[in-house]
C-alpha cells in the first residue's frame, strides 16, 4: 500500500499538533509546575510519533520518541522543567517542524538529528537506574496468555478515508506486537468495507493502557479498548458488534452535529473565487445590456440573476475566511526566541485571534506583522537595566491585536518601550541626505513616518540577527499598502510606539468607485474615500503653489488626476473632488466625472519601468477593458 | 489568425530523426524588417486590441490588456526596435516569460519557420552591422537566419522584456 497519497494528511495534522505544542511548551514556561500543559504536549507528541513511525519517516518517530521519553521522565517526577529542558524541547519542536517537511517531501535522507538526539538523551539519562527498574517492572506485569490481547477499535463518524485509518491503526498495533486474527480481514479494511469497527489480537508485552493509548494516537479514533487474554474471559464475549462503550455511543450524534465541517483544497477555493470574479465581471455587461435593451422582462430576469450572484459572492467570500490565530498563534514562540536572544525581559498578549480574514490576505499579512513583531523587541524594548533606570516594570509589554472596523480589519502592534527617538530618526535622515533643511529641530509625526519609511533608512548602527538589516519598515509598509491597506505609527518618547496595520478583509474583491479622468476610467478603492462632492470653481484657492478646497471652513489640499496620469489639462467644464483620507491625513483627487461604485475584481499587473507608481493593480470593467486602480496609499 | 507552416527549401526530404535539431522560429514583420522568435516561448498569437494606457509609461509600452481574465502587458516591439509604433491592426504575441505572460504588439506575424543550425549565423558585432540593425537591437540579437533570399533576425525576447518590465 502506498502511503505517500496520505502524506499531505500527515503534514497537516502534525502542523497542527506542533503548533499546540509549542504553545503549550510557553505556557510550561510560565508556569512550570502545571500538569496540564505537560500531558497535552505528550498527548501530541505521541500523536506525531505514532503517524510517522506508520509513514516510516524514522527520524521523526525516533526524536518524537526521544521527547516522550524526556517528558515522561518528568511527568513520573524523575525530572523536573528546567531551562535546559525547555530549551531541548523547542529546539526538538522547531527541528520536528523542518524533518517532517523534508520526509514529506521525500527527503528524508537530508534530515540531520543526531546531535539533538544526543541532547535529548543525555537530559533523558540523568537518572538511568530508576527508569531501568521501571521499564523492568511494566514488563513482569503483562501477561496476555496465548491468545493475546482482544483490541477492539472504532473510528470516528465523520472519518475520511476510514479504510487508511483501520490501516493504520494495524500498522500501528504491529510496532507493539504480533497482530492476528484481524476481523474483518485487513483487505476488507482497506477497501473501507467495515462499519468503523473492528476487532484485532495482538501479542505484546505492553500494558492494556499503553496499547490503548498508542492506537489512540493515531487520530480519528473514536474508542478503543484493549483486554488481556484473562480480563476478556471474565466479561463479555469477544463480539465486537456486542460491545458497548458508553462514551463512544453517546458521541456520534453530538459529533455529527458539531463537526459540519470538511477539508477543502485552497486552490478549489481559489478557482472559486476567480470564477465569481468573471461572473461579476459578466454581470456587469449583462445588466448594461438588458437596461440598452429595454425589455421589461429581460430587466427582471437580470435583477434577479443579479441578486442571486452578489449573494455567491458573499457565500464564496464568506467560506474563505479564517481566523488570524491561524498565523497568530506562532508568535508567542517567536516573541520569546527574539527576546531572549537579545536579552530582554517581554511580555507578550494577544487578543482578537478569532477576527476572520480572507486567506490570501491572511497568508500575505504574516511576514509584516513578524518583522513589527520584532522591531519591537529590538529596537522598542529598553534592556532590564534601563527599564528599571527608568522606573518602568521589569517586563516590557507587547501586544497584538486585532479588530474588525467596518469592512477592514485593524491589526495593531503596541510595545511600551523607548519609542522612536525622533532627534535620531533626524540625525540619520539628515546624514543620508533626506532633510536638507539646517533650521529643522523636531520632525512631525507624518514626517517621522516617512522618513522611516524610505527603503533602506535604518537607526540602527549594528545590524543584529533580528532586525536592523535596513529592510526594516518600508518593506511592512510597501506590502501593506500593496495589500490594499494602510500603516499608521503612534509613538511617544519614553511610552513606546504603537503601529497600525488597516487591511481589507479580501484581496481579490473590492468596492470601488469609478471615476472618469478625460477619456480613461480609474478605480479608486472605497475604503479610502470619505465623501465626494462638486468642485465649486470659486472655493479653489491656491497656497504656496499648492490647489487648496475650501471645503466647510477647513483647506483640503488637491491632487488633480489628470496631471497625475499626464493627460491634457481640463478646459472649462464640471469636475469633481473625492476626498481621501488615511489616518489623519485628507486630500482631494480630481476627477472629471463620477461614474459610480461598483465591486471590482483586483487583478496584479506587471508594472514597467518608467510607469507611475501610483497604481495597486488593475480590474477588468463591464467592457472587457483594464482599468488601472489607484493606490491612495502612495498619493497620501 | 491562421499561419502557415513552411518548411525551409533545403528540407524538403527530411526525415523525421533529424527534426529534432532544427529551431522553429514565428517570423513577424515590424516595418520592413522580418523579425524571429522562437515558437515555444509563444502561447498565443491574437488580433490587436485597445490597451489600456499606464500613465508615465514610455513609448514602447502598449498598456495592459485583458487576455480572457488575466492583465497582460503590452509591449510595442515597434516602438522598440524599429523607432515606429506597431500597426494598430497588427497581432499581439502572447510570451510566456517565467511566471509572467506579456504581449508582443507587432506589425504582421507572418509564419512558422523550422531552420536547422547550420542557417543560423551566430550575431556578431558586424553581422548586425552589416543588416543595418539600429542600436536599439544591441544585446537582444542571438542570430541571423538565412531563408531563402531573406534574413530574419532572430531575437532574445526574454532580454527585451526584462528590459521593459519593471
Amino acid at each position: 500500500m502506498d502511503l505517500s497519497r496520505y502524506a499531505e494528511l500527515f503534514l497537516t495534522e502534525s502542523r497542527e499538533h506542533l503548533s499546540a505544542i509549542n504553545h503549550l511548551l510557553l505556557e510550561l514556561e510560565r508556569t512550570p509546575g502545571a500538569s496540564e500543559p505537560l500531558d497535552a504536549i505528550f498527548r501530541a507528541v505521541h500523536t506525531i510519533k505514532g503517524m510517522s513511525a506508520t509513514m516510516g519517516y524514522g527520524p521523526v518517530a525516533e526524536l518524537t520518541h526521544e521527547l516522550e521519553s524526556l517528558l515522561d521522565r518528568v511527568r513520573r517526577g524523575e525530572s523536573r522543567i528546567s531551562a535546559p529542558l525547555l530549551d531541548v524541547s523547542f529546539a526538538t519542536a522547531d527541528a520536528l517542524e523542518s524533518a517532517i517537511d523534508l520526509a514529506v517531501a521525500g527527503r528524508i535522507d537530508e534530515i540531520e538529528v543526531t546531535q539533538l538526539l544526543g541532547r535529548l538523551r543525555a537530559l533523558a539519562s540523568d537518572k538511568p537506574a530508576r527508569a531501568k527498574a521501571n521499564g523492568k517492572k511494566r514488563r513482569a506485569t503483562s501477561d496476555n496468555g496465548e491468545a493475546g490481547m482482544l483490541v477492539r477499535v472504532r473510528l470516528a463518524p465523520d472519518t475520511q478515508l476510514s479504510g487508511v485509518r483501520a490501516y493504520l491503526v494495524v500498522k500501528r498495533a504491529e510496532t507493539l506486537g504480533t497482530v492476528h486474527s484481524l476481523s474483518p480481514s485487513i483487505e476488507a479494511l482497506q477497501a473501507g468495507d467495515f462499519d468503523r469497527k473492528f476487532s484485532l489480537r495482538l501479542n505484546t508485552h505492553e500494558p492494556a493502557g499503553a496499547v490503548e493509548a498508542a492506537l489512540r494516537s493515531v487520530g480519528d479514533v473514536e474508542s478503543v479498548s484493549a483486554m488481556s487474554g484473562s480480563e476478556e474471559n471474565q466479561t463479555t464475549p469477544p463480539n465486537p458488534d456486542l460491545h458497548v462503550d458508553p462514551v463512544g455511543e453517546a458521541l456520534p450524534r453530538e459529533a455529527l452535529r458539531q463537526q459540519q465541517h470538511i477539508r477543502i483544497e485552497l486552490r478549489r477555493l481559489d478557482t472559486l473565487m476567480n470564477l465569481i470574479g468573471e461572473l461579476m465581471i459578466t454581470r456587469g455587461r449583462l445588466v448594461e445590456t438588458a437596461a440598452a435593451a429595454g425589455d421589461l422582462a429581460v430587466t427582471e430576469a437580470v435583477s434577479e440573476a443579479s441578486r442571486l450572484i452578489s449573494q455567491l459572492q458573499d457565500e464564496i467570500m464568506m467560506s474563505r475566511m479564517v481566523p488570524v490565530h491561524h498565523v497568530f498563534d506562532r508568535f508567542p514562540r517567536l516573541v520569546r526566541d527574539a527576546a531572549r536572544s537579545l536579552g530582554k525581559n517581554v511580555e507578550f498578549a494577544m487578543s482578537g485571534k478569532e477576527i476572520e480574514l480572507d486567506r490570501s490576505m491572511l497568508d500575505e499579512i504574516g511576514d509584516p506583522i513578524v518583522h513589527l513583531l520584532r522591531n519591537a523587541v529590538d529596537h522598542g524594548f529598553e534592556t532590564p537595566a534601563e527599564r528599571e533606570a527608568a522606573g518602568k516594570p521589569a517586563f516590557g509589554k507587547l501586544t497584538l491585536s486585532a479588530a474588525r472596523e467596518r469592512s477592514s480589519v485593524t491589526v495593531r502592534v503596541s510595545d511600551d518601550g523607548r519609542g522612536i527617538d525622533r532627534v535620531r530618526v533626524l540625525a540619520k535622515a539628515r546624514e543620508q541626505g533626506f532633510v536638507t533643511d539646517a533650521a529643522k529641530t523636531e520632525l512631525t509625526d507624518e514626517e517621522l513616518i516617512r522618513m522611516i519609511a524610505r527603503p533602506g533608512f535604518s537607526t540602527k548602527d549594528q545590524v543584529t540577527d533580528l532586525s536592523g538589516r535596513g529592510v526594516g519598515i518600508d518593506a511592512v509598509y510597501s506590502r501593506v499598502r500593496a495589500l490594499g491597506g494602510s500603516v499608521e505609527i503612534k509613538t511617544a518618547a519614553g511610552q513606546g510606539t504603537t503601529t497600525i496595520l488597516r487591511l481589507p478583509i479580501t484581496l481579490a474583491i473590492i468596492r470601488a468607485l469609478l471615476a472618469r479622468v478625460h477619456d480613461e476610467v480609474y478605480a479608486i478603492p472605497l475604503t479610502h474615500v470619505q465623501e465626494t462632492v462638486a468642485l465649486t470653481p470659486s472655493h479653489l484657492k491656491t497656497v504656496r503653489g499648492q490647489e487648496v478646497l475650501l471645503m466647510r471652513g477647513d483647506v483640503l489640499p488637491l491632487v488633480r488626476m489628470r496631471t497625475l496620469a499626464s493627460q491634457p489639462v481640463a478646459q472649462d467644464g464640471t469636475a469633481h473632488v473625492i476626498v481621501l483620507e488615511l489616518g489623519e491625513r485628507r486630500m482631494g483627487l480630481v476627477v472629471d466625472e463620477l461614474s459610480g461604485q461598483q465591486d471590482i475584481v483586483v487583478k496584479h499587473f506587471d508594472a514597467v519601468r518608467g510607469g507611475a507608481a501610483l497604481f495597486s493593480g488593475a480590474t477588468i470593467l463591464s467592457d472587457g477593458s483594464p482599468s488601472l486602480i489607484v493606490d491612495v496609499g502612495s498619493l497620501l | 489568425m491562421a499561419i502557415t507552416l513552411i518548411r525551409s527549401t533545403s528540407l524538403d526530404s527530411t526525415v523525421l530523426t533529424t527534426e529534432e535539431a532544427l529551431r522553429e522560429l514565428v517570423l513577424f514583420r515590424l516595418g520592413e524588417r522580418t523579425h524571429a522568435i522562437d515558437l515555444h516561448d509563444i502561447r498565443e498569437i491574437i488580433p490587436r486590441r485597445r490597451a489600456t494606457r499606464i500613465p508615465g509609461a514610455p513609448r514602447d509600452v502598449a498598456g495592459i490588456i485583458n487576455v480572457r481574465g488575466t492583465i497582460v502587458t503590452v509591449i510595442d516591439l515597434g516602438a522598440r526596435l524599429a523607432g515606429e509604433l506597431a500597426s494598430a491592426d497588427g497581432s499581439v504575441i502572447l510570451v510566456q516569460h517565467g511566471q509572467k505572460l506579456v504581449g508582443i504588439a507587432v506589425d504582421e506575424v507572418c509564419k512558422v519557420l523550422r531552420l536547422p543550425p547550420a542557417d543560423i549565423d551566430p550575431v556578431q558585432a558586424d553581422a548586425a552591422r552589416i543588416a543595418g540593425l539600429s542600436s536599439e537591437h544591441g544585446g537582444v540579437v542571438t542570430g541571423l537566419g538565412h531563408s531563402g533570399d531573406s534574413i530574419v533576425i532572430i531575437l532574445d525576447i526574454h532580454t527585451i522584456i526584462t528590459h521593459v518590465l519593471l
